[in-house]
């Protein structure tokens, strides 16, 4: 769906636990997530800081919308 | 043993008859053989003999609606025990007649069918489970080649001559699994591959990682603090009770949910149902999968303009690529139609 949405022009930050398998099918735009049971989140952190975790997966999936690419990135 | 009676089809430009501009020809037929059949003839032998050659435009064998069947009489004319069509190289609607052509030949004439095509021929997707493909190059520089291994293809195909591996015959795998007993343990198998890769010799590997077509990524985002986001998840999130069903897995839609007025995703209004992971700490707190919550804080903090007033949300559980294909075009309508700018897709 990520490609097929960026092939078509739409940017898309991909946010993902399998960023491997994000990078070898050539989503141009990845983010790695937490986990795969929870992707923006931990379960393991207090509140606010899972709260600050989940924020700064999300910014840097703004960071990967504003980025030019050329082809699969991911954004760390 | 009588000859084997063979016909072969070719587009516009192998017959001769011209470029693009003859593209729209309609199907004929002239005895013997044609161009690049002399060197199918040469590679056949004389156990086999190229008796009529068929050809088309590449426009006339894809835009018409008859257009095989009426290419189809004129090959089963000549009562041919096989059918070979092309190479079609890296030529799509070449590949694509040559493709069905053979099909049909198959289907209903009951013969033997072969052709040729390079690996990213669009007509390789969609009949190497249907008919052999002789592996080829991307242009006629390979002729002679493709000529040879659609010949030999063709003859132990009519002869019922078990066929060997996609890599010794030189054909596109069809899919088709074929057991045997190997003679050593994959444990050897293994280590003995990973020596040599170590020791860089060369090495085969026993099931290849498919291969992904590469897309051209989308101009970036060009102002964020005034563009519009949506949000998208593959995470089966949805409201609880699943009202709408989406499958767990092998899902058939997508659904959208209004999140305008919400500030997060509560546990008590929302779970997710995807069926490939366990979904616990995603029930416990669906912001997990599908960060509601975090984006509305930066949407309050001005790092973007405005949030999406729909969550869109399916299964990426098991999905055909054809499927997720259809689901982002879908999509893609009403992102445009909501002046979306940018997509956050989640995922497990």
């Amino acid at each position: 769906m990520a490609k097929e949405l960026e092939a078509a022009g739409m940017p898309v930050a991909y946010v993902t636990t399998l960023d491997g398998l994000a990078r070898s099918v050539g989503a141009p735009r990845i983010v790695r997530g937490k986990a795969i049971t929870n992707v923006a989140g931990d379960p393991n952190l207090r509140p606010s800081d899972e709260k600050a975790l989940r924020k700064e997966i999300v910014n840097k999936a703004l960071k990967a919308l504003t980025t030019p690419v050329k082809k699969s990135t991911a954004f760390d | 043993m009588s000859t084997i009676r063979v016909v072969h089809y070719l587009n516009q430009f192998f017959s001769g008859i011209g470029a693009e501009e003859h593209a729209g020809l309609g199907p004929a037929k002239k005895l013997g053989v044609v161009g690049p059949g002399i060197a199918l003839q040469q590679a056949l032998g004389e156990g086999a003999q190229i008796v009529a050659t068929v050809y088309c435009g590449d426009n006339y064998a894809n835009e018409q609606a008859n257009a095989i069947d009426a290419i189809l009489a004129l090959v089963s004319e000549e009562r041919p025990d096989i059918l070979i069509a092309g190479p079609a190289f890296a030529s799509g609607r070449y590949g694509l007649a040559c493709g069905e052509l053979c099909v049909r030949a198959q289907d209903r004439l009951g013969i033997v069918a072969v052709t040729g095509m390079h690996p990213d021929n669009p007509g390789v997707d969609l009949y190497r489970t249907k008919v052999h493909i002789a592996r080829t190059r991307e242009s006629a520089a390979g002729m002679s080649d493709a000529m040879k291994v659609m010949a030999q293809l063709a003859l132990k195909l009519y002869a019922r001559v078990p066929l060997g591996t996609p890599q010794e015959e030189r054909y596109i795998p069809t899919g088709r699994r074929v057991h045997f007993v190997a003679e050593q343990s994959a444990a050897l198998r293994a280590v003995d591959m990973l020596v040599k890769k170590m020791s860089g010799q060369p090495y085969a590997t026993e099931w290849p990682v498919p291969s992904y077509s590469q897309v051209e990524p989308a101009p970036p985002v060009q102002d964020l603090a005034h563009a519009k986001i949506a949000l998208v998840t593959t995470g089966g999130v949805v409201p609880r009770g699943n009202p709408d069903r989406l499958e767990s897995a092998y899902a058939s839609k997508w659904l959208k949910y209004p999140i305008g007025e919400l500030n997060d995703l509560k546990p008590s209004d929302w779970q997710s149902i995807h069926g490939g992971f366990d979904t616990t700490n995603v029930n416990e707190d669906p912001n997990r999968m599908a960060p509601l919550d975090a984006l509305r804080e930066l949407e309050r903090e001005g790092a973007f303009q405005d949030l999406a007033d729909e969550l869109y949300t399916t299964t990426g559980n098991t999905a055909a690529i054809p499927t997720a294909r259809r689901f982002a075009q879908e999509m893609l309508q009403e992102l445009r139609a909501n002046d979306v700018q940018g997509v956050i897709l989640t995922s497990a």
